[in-house]
């Protein structure tokens, strides 16, 4: 009675080759990608953006000043974790005050008009950074990277400038591979502004960087074309185009994979990445990342206030029952603040068991004897997390926490978020500086930006803001101080860290994975033939 | 059998068991589990309680409310029946799902607000059902004859208008409480109205749909059919009704 899997997939993407979609044949075609997104471009203006699909169009579209070295292990190639090397910059050093860095362009590197990326370009984005209203660039120069403002750079040369931090500040070199850290053609940027020197409008929908691809068209809710840009400094890339296109249902992004109508699919939840492994003739890849999926509880809210009932929910989670059945195996214990798998995080601790007894003796004795009643709100756009939201609030009525699960969409959800309103959620947090230091000033600190718990410790505050500017076995040791101390505080409960979950065409070739999770198209070649006898030509 | 469910079946309508996902149907569970490890059949059973006292509970207050409302407008006519044609007009102007989605997301997706909403969306139907009958009736000879009896307006309408509405109206309750049901699970479907992992038709649909691609057709088929079967169920028991009310 039951249809095996494969054949089900291989039925309806039969069905679905039928379709307009499949006529048009990525298979077929190798010179052009079509990528399967779930969701549209918020924005191309790098300054701004944080949705996904923006930081990938940007991410290709742009070249960084710095990017991820990256080597082959196993059968994928991937970032190495703190080993940064040049992008638009061919050097950056730091003088012995610790506080002056010194930024060398690379010569040759042109944007598609022809215009090369000098000192003084680069110097033209720190201060669009800065003048911008409202910029995020701005708060990731002055608050991350400790640069005062535009006073604090200073260009020596065609191809040579000079930065001056405010304190000694590691954390400098590792901004520079954001997406606010992406040189533009500024005679574009003139042409357009239509009175902005900055040209706010226009750039948060076109493209002007000096990047692999270049911006061809978007269809706002329908598709993304990039073209490639012949004159990227690392030669041009395989792929001609890249066509982007919005499947919002993972469902559907399934089928027109299996179909042949898309190459590459982003955004499969485990559970669809599980179906999908058994089909033929495609390429499942499913990567450990530092993401980290936990459960958030609101340190200024009752009861959630007290430590014991924090600890109370950590000890009632399943954790390996949890990683089992919602990630499939495709996933990691989450132990700490400090996702594993960042450089410098030496410390390890204990990790909160499953313990339900212990958990109802800390509930009782935190004064809720006859357990607890919460509403456990959950962002009803991310993938795995209504499956894991069910298996949770299952685990907790185990505890006698009795969870009314709240669906709330991606943009409530987020607003409630960052306004501290939510008293128990789902969240998945990700941090785009691999850096331990970063994780924990942002997400822990009380002035934190990213610390939707309330979370605060003045010995935590004290501690990070040391080691900000503290380098070698000093940094790590105050970092895993204060690491050791928000475990015990568990402001949230750190589940898994799920893999990043890749699905495509097994002709697609050449991927690298870098530590946001962005796919960089130059990599990517489509091979001909048998992949099998091919595989690893990629560049 | 709604009401004998958890006599009818051994399994918590809610107990998550990862040992028991998406397994097909079988003497163990009859129609299957989902991916929760959760007895369909058993959450079938369930959710009818949900789905058809969401139905009776939006439907009713309409019946009571629109058909007084409708036989007022029609035997009183003037500005209060203008006001009242007009503001079911302008209910009956938006479509319904869009602006069932609006409200439940400005007010927030529980329950009570769910039923609110949907006795106000099935006002007007009765409204104009009820006018309709009574608008000829106004200046019929019984209607006189209560008139030159002494009755005033309330009685009159109380008596003997509203009595002639009841045929129509009841045959509407059903096809109403049917049409109440499918927007209930549309809504599931969408994520509004119910939360996981309350057993409720049209969210066992969305949840099962994910599956289609992977052959678990059951995760969604049965509930499905649930719905089909109370929608038919409902329009039968119409039938029903108008025939019955018309020869009693």
């Amino acid at each position: 009675m039951r249809v095996p899997r494969a054949t089900a997939i291989a039925a309806l993407a039969a069905a679905t080759a039928c379709g307009p979609a499949a006529r048009g044949g990525a298979d077929g075609d190798s010179s052009t990608l079509t990528v399967g997104v779930p969701d549209d471009i918020t924005t191309l203006d790098g300054i701004f953006a944080s949705a996904d699909r923006s930081l990938e169009v940007i991410m290709n579209c742009y070249e960084p000043l710095m990017t991820h070295a990256f080597r082959k292990e196993g059968t994928i190639r991937r970032f190495v974790p703190g080993e940064l090397v040049g992008g638009a910059l061919e050097d950056l050093s730091l003088a012995e005050d610790g506080l002056t860095w010194t930024l060398r362009v690379r010569p040759g590197v042109r944007f598609p008009g022809g215009g090369e990326v000098t000192a003084a370009t680069v110097a033209r984005l720190f201060e669009r950074n800065f003048s911008v209203p409202g910029s995020g660039g701005r708060f990731v120069l002055q608050e991350i990277g400790r640069v005062a403002g535009i006073e604090s750079i200073r260009v020596t040369g065609d191809y040579e400038l000079k930065v001056r931090t405010e304190e000694r500040n590691p954390l400098f070199a590792r901004i520079l591979v954001l997406s606010n850290a992406t040189p533009f053609d500024p005679e574009i940027l003139a042409k357009h502004g239509a009175g902005s020197p900055w040209a706010e409008t226009w750039m948060a929908s076109n493209t002007a960087g000096a990047g692999p691809y270049r911006l061809e068209r978007w269809t706002p809710g329908v598709e993304v074309a990039l073209v490639r840009n012949d004159s990227y400094w690392r030669g041009p890339a395989p792929i001609g185009r890249v066509v982007m296109k919005v499947v919002p249902a993972a469902a559907d992004r399934m089928m027109l994979l299996a179909s042949g109508a898309l190459d590459v699919v982003e955004r499969l939840s485990a559970e669809e990445i599980e179906a999908l492994s058994q089909a033929k003739g495609l390429r499942i890849l499913s990567i450990p990342s530092t993401s980290t999926v936990q459960l958030g509880m609101n340190n200024r809210m009752p009861p959630f206030d007290d430590v014991r009932v924090r600890r109370a929910i950590a000890y009632a989670l399943p954790y390996d029952n949890l990683l089992r059945h919602v990630y499939f195996g495709r996933a990691r214990r989450a132990v700490g603040p400090v996702p594993l798998g960042f450089p410098g995080r030496g410390f390890e601790h204990p990790p909160y068991e499953h313990d339900p007894g212990k958990s109802r003796a800390l509930l009782a004795d935190a004064g809720f004897a006859d357990g607890l009643d919460v509403e456990l709100a959950m962002d009803s756009g991310s993938p795995d997390e209504e499956t894991l939201a069910v298996f949770v609030r299952a685990a907790l009525a185990r505890a006698n926490i009795r969870a009314r699960i709240r669906k709330l969409t991606p943009a409530v959800f987020a607003e409630e978020r960052a306004r501290r309103r939510l008293p128990l959620f789902l969240d998945e947090a990700f941090w785009w500086v691999y850096d331990p230091a970063y994780a924990l000033l942002l997400g822990y600190t009380s002035e934190g930006f990213l610390n939707h718990v309330g979370y605060s410790s003045p010995d935590v505050d004290r501690i990070v803001a040391s080691a900000r500017s503290a380098v070698g076995p000093e940094r790590e040791r105050l970092l895993a101080e204060a690491e050791r101390r928000i475990i015990e505080d568990v402001p949230s409960a750190w589940i898994v860290q799920p893999n990043f979950n890749l699905a495509m065409r097994d002709r697609i070739d050449g991927y690298v994975h870098f530590n946001d999770h962005m796919v960089r198209f130059f990599y990517l070649s489509k091979l001909a033939g048998d992949p099998g006898a091919r595989r690893g030509m990629g560049r | 059998m709604a009401l004998l469910a958890p006599v009818l079946s051994p399994y918590d309508p809610e107990g998550v068991d990862a040992s028991r996902r998406l397994l097909p149907p079988s003497f163990r569970h009859l129609l299957g589990t989902d991916g929760f490890g959760m007895d369909i059949a058993t959450r079938i059973l369930f959710g009818a309680r949900k789905d058809l006292l969401l139905a009776f509970a939006s439907a009713a207050p309409a019946l009571v409310v629109g058909t007084f409302l409708g036989a007022a407008s029609g035997f009183l006519g003037g500005r209060l029946d203008d006001l009242l044609q007009r503001a079911t007009e302008v209910l009956q102007a938006f479509p319904v799902v869009l602006f069932a989605m609006a409200v439940l997301t400005a007010l927030g997706d529980r329950l009570l607000n769910l039923i609110l909403l949907l006795a106000v969306i099935n006002v007007p139907v009765y409204v104009k059902i009820a006018r309709s009958v009574v608008l000829p009736l106004r200046s019929a000879e019984f209607v006189e004859a209560a008139r030159s009896a002494g009755q005033h307006g309330l009685g009159i309408l109380a008596r003997h208008l509203l009595p002639n509405t009841m045929s129509p109206a009841l045959a509407q309750f059903s096809i109403n409480c049917a049409w109440s049901l499918q927007i209930v699970s549309g809504l599931s479907f969408l994520g509004l109205g119910v939360e996981i992992p309350e057993p409720e038709w049209g969210l066992m649909v969305q949840q099962g749909s994910h599956y289609l691609v992977t052959g678990q057709w059951w995760v969604s088929f049965f509930p499905g059919m649930a719905i089909v079967c109370a929608v038919y169920g409902f329009q039968r028991l119409s039938a029903f009704l108008r025939d019955w009310t018309k020869t009693g």
